[in-house]
């Protein structure tokens, strides 16, 4: 073979071996510092429980003086450790409340702000914006709004999830105005919503049942079927009239969960609606509000077109067979074929039901 | 001296092409690991940063039925189910199919779920063969055991089976040898959670478990094996995940959501029409078929893979098994080239055209007979004096230490963001990286030719392999 492409090679050869030696020195070297790095952090946490755990137990109110010893130099990643538990050293809420007030110092709250701003480093960038989420400083919701536009992903979602941690009024707007902007995704930031108080929501949930696109006021009710709370039921109720199907049924589920019996009328109604989504939502939404006593009202649906409807009534009459029993006699008794043979199949699934 | 020239130019064509091959192929895994080492860190970062207790506490949170395909499986299957049970995640059921097994599998999940029959009714809208009964554990509301009376639709026709009652939005196949970690679904969902309408499909890290010392489901001690051959799968795992499948999944590009931990979501599952029972195995024809529908439907959809450790799995402990796996997955890669070979270099099918198959079709496909020719080539060179010992030498030490720091790029990428392994046992993983190309490289590559070769002898039994006992 032509010497050439030996000499290349060997060339070529030496470069891999120096280039494997090193990684395998640095791979042994990496190991052993990581384990001591490691060793170090938990060391300093242990050194931080300590000294919150005396700084609560001695009822000390918070000042420079106290926290000086332990919270001089802490750095934000240290700081999440602690408020979030997410290492192996465990602080309960006390500790947690008495750590953010000795570390929330002036100076430390104006690097977290500039850092959460300006870092051309993203995951510490990252970790000042998630550490503003638990302070909740005067400028947090407003660095946070401004990096939740970030064209970085990473960076939108985080400051996402630190508005969720806040849990004002004003974090609750931001966080609507990224759903109807189709900023990220709703569900993700549906979720984040729930864990808002529902006093804080109901003065904003009006803003996404009230838009314009089909999607939002979807989302909304979501929303507000999660929170099943009595007092959205008008909210709700208004949408039963909405253009779009989709918001139709949401807002029959929505009604279903509400616990409050006098959106059953609206449900009855629905349940003449033209679309058969819609009326199987009714019959499930009636089902979940009123129980039992759903059973009169929904039966008249034993005769619809639909099979997605008459799947929703039997399903209800096999939760409630014993409730259904008179109507389903006196259908048995009738012409309709096709009600004799829902029936006959709801008595059949309760039966399977009490083998289960 | 016309013909010693010609023969000259020849080997001279030969060594060039042969060359060209591997060079390419060098490279090529050198850029995927170079991304899976920046990949991997963003998602370790990710994952730290998150917040998982918002999660479990959610109602927005999917729920997940996982669906556990079992024949044969009376060593592992208790440990498994008790590691699913001991899953940290807010709604989840479990489906255990167990596959027509002829050992105690069934008896050993009744004993341990007190299994009552039930009669229940449910659409088939996945091909799965006979059911013989539906079982409730009275121990565990959330299991259910579908006992299967015909076994032959293989792997698939279980998973069928198990996704046919299967009734959350998001179905986890898992091994019945595989022991879970229990932050695994809330890890890998959590991703999920974050665009559940593009992402569909999920995979994440998972490595050997023989070794390990396992009590009630429960890792009591990392304690992995030393055993070479085994020492060298987990080094080949981390090679394929934290190498390959990151970096592939950096471009919505990943081949592969393995069987032994891999989510779905269910929607595409039904659309798909479930697993194809026609294939030797189903995992990689299933994440073919997921892209070319995707792409059909011209759907802004993603399969992701990640990096984190979701569990353990028991790999073949001796020479013979290790054929016996690796021979069925060479099967199946081929079943799946051919089956899909219109995507290769399809524009339509964009980074996964261009940056997987063609990968798939020569290494994967094509590499044995590479192999086996520039072998060939190389000894022939040799013998004839053509080809001598300096170069020789020289090819040899290029092919050895291209594979070393290939190798080792991919164990600092997994030691960079976990560190489960002791020094000593990095140290190892390091040792065995350097004689890799002496011995197991040899054992994957005769796997590769009778799995090729069974190939066209029309084989298609899964073919399980023999599984050393674990000891707990």
């Amino acid at each position: 073979m032509n010497n050439y492409f030996t000499n290349t090679i060997i060339q070529v050869d030496v470069i891999l071996l120096i280039a494997a030696l090193l990684l395998s020195v640095l791979i042994i070297f990496y190991t052993i510092l990581k384990k001591s790095f490691l060793y170090k952090r938990n060391t300093a946490l242990l050194n931080i429980k300590k000294n919150v755990y005396e700084l609560v137990m001695s009822g000390l109110k918070t000042s420079k003086a106290v926290c000086m010893p332990f919270a001089d130099g802490v750095t934000p990643k240290q700081f999440i450790d602690v408020e979030t538990n997410r290492d192996t050293v465990f602080f309960n809420k006390s500790e947690q409340e008495a750590f953010k007030a000795c570390f929330a110092t002036p100076e430390n709250l104006a690097d977290l702000e500039k850092t959460a701003r300006y870092s051309w480093n993203k995951w510490r960038r990252i970790e000042a914006i998630l550490s503003l989420g638990y302070l909740n400083t005067p400028n947090s919701v407003k660095i946070l709004k401004k990096n939740a536009l970030s064209l970085d992903n990473d960076i939108r979602y985080f400051s996402i999830l630190s508005l969720g941690q806040i849990k004002s009024g004003h974090a609750a707007s931001v966080l609507i105005d990224l759903i109807k902007n189709n900023i990220f995704s709703g569900h993700k930031l549906i979720s984040i919503l729930e864990t808002f108080p529902p006093e804080i929501l109901s003065a904003y949930i009006d803003n996404l049942l009230s838009d314009k696109k089909t999607e939002v006021r979807l989302w909304g009710l979501r929303l507000l079927s999660r929170l099943r709370d009595p007092q959205y039921t008008a909210q709700a109720s208004k949408l039963m009239k909405d253009p779009s199907n989709e918001v139709r049924v949401a807002a029959c589920e929505c009604l279903g969960f509400s616990k409050n019996k006098d959106a059953a009328d609206e449900l009855c109604s629905a349940m003449k609606n033209d679309t058969w989504s819609v009326r199987a939502s009714a019959v499930k939404a009636l089902s979940e509000l009123l129980g039992k006593d759903c059973i009169p009202k929904i039966i008249e649906l034993i005769s619809d077109s639909s099979l997605s409807v008459l799947a929703a009534v039997k399903a209800v009459m096999i939760n409630h067979i014993d409730a259904a029993e008179p109507y389903i006699e006196k259908i048995l008794a009738g012409d309709d074929e096709m009600a004799k043979r829902i029936c006959r199949e709801a008595i059949e699934g309760a039966e399977k039901g009490k083998t289960k | 001296m016309t013909s010693a020239l010609t023969n000259d130019n020849l080997n001279q064509t030969a060594f060039l092409v042969f060359f060209s091959y591997f060079v390419i192929l060098t490279l090529y895994y050198f850029i995927l690991a170079m991304i899976g080492l920046i990949e991997t860190r963003k998602r370790t970062h990710e994952s730290e940063d998150e917040k998982y207790s918002s999660l479990l506490l959610s109602s927005f949170t999917a729920s997940v039925s996982i669906i556990i395909p079992a024949h044969n499986e009376e060593g592992w299957i208790r440990d498994c189910l008790l590691s699913v049970l001991n899953l940290n995640y807010p709604k989840f059921e479990v489906i255990v199919v167990d596959d027509c097994s002829t050992d105690a599998t069934l008896k050993i999940l009744g004993d341990m779920l007190k299994l009552k029959p039930i009669n229940i009714s449910y659409p088939k809208h996945y091909k799965d063969g006979m059911v013989r009964e539906v079982l409730q554990s009275e121990n565990y509301s959330l299991v259910t055991v579908i006992s299967k009376s015909a076994a032959g639709l293989k792997k698939a026709g279980a998973v069928n089976a198990g996704l046919n009652l299967a009734k959350y939005e998001y179905i986890c196949v898992l091994d019945a040898d595989t022991i879970i970690e229990p932050d695994a679904l809330i890890k890998v969902m959590a991703h999920i959670e974050k665009d559940p309408g593009h992402i569909v499909g999920a995979g994440s890290y998972f490595g050997m478990s023989n070794g390990l010392k396992i009590k009630d489901g429960r890792i009591i001690e990392r304690s992995f094996s030393y055993k070479p051959i085994l020492a060298y799968q987990n080094l080949e795992y981390i090679r394929s995940f934290i190498g390959n499948r990151v970096a592939w999944s950096k471009f919505n590009a990943m081949p592969n959501v393995a069987g032994g931990f891999g989510i779905w979501r269910r929607d595409l599952l039904y659309d798909l029409g479930g697993y194809s029972t026609e294939f030797t195995c189903e995992d990689v024809e299933l994440t073919f078929r997921a892209h070319d529908y995707i792409v059909k439907k011209n759907e802004k959809q993603k399969i992701i893979m990640l990096p984190y450790y979701v569990g353990w799995t028991e790999g073949p402990s001796n020479i013979r098994s290790l054929i016996s796996q690796r021979e069925r997955w060479q099967r199946v890669m081929n079943e799946t080239i051919w089956r899909y070979k219109y995507m290769i270099l399809n524009p339509k099918f964009g980074p996964f055209a261009f940056l997987t198959l063609p990968y798939f079709l020569l290494y994967e496909v094509l590499g044995v007979f590479v192999e086996v020719a520039s072998i060939a080539f190389v000894v022939a060179g040799w013998l004839k004096g053509v080809l001598d010992l300096r170069a020789f030498l020289s090819i040899l030490a290029l092919m050895i230490l291209s594979q070393v720091v290939i190798s080792l790029l991919c164990v600092f990428s997994f030691l960079r963001n976990n560190l489960l392994f002791s020094l000593k046992y990095v140290a190892n993983l390091v040792a065995l990286s350097w004689v890799e190309l002496f011995w197991y490289r040899w054992i994957i590559s005769i796997s590769k030719l009778i799995g090729t070769i069974n190939y066209f002898k029309g084989r298609k039994e899964y073919g399980q392999y023999v599984r050393e006992k674990r000891t707990t």
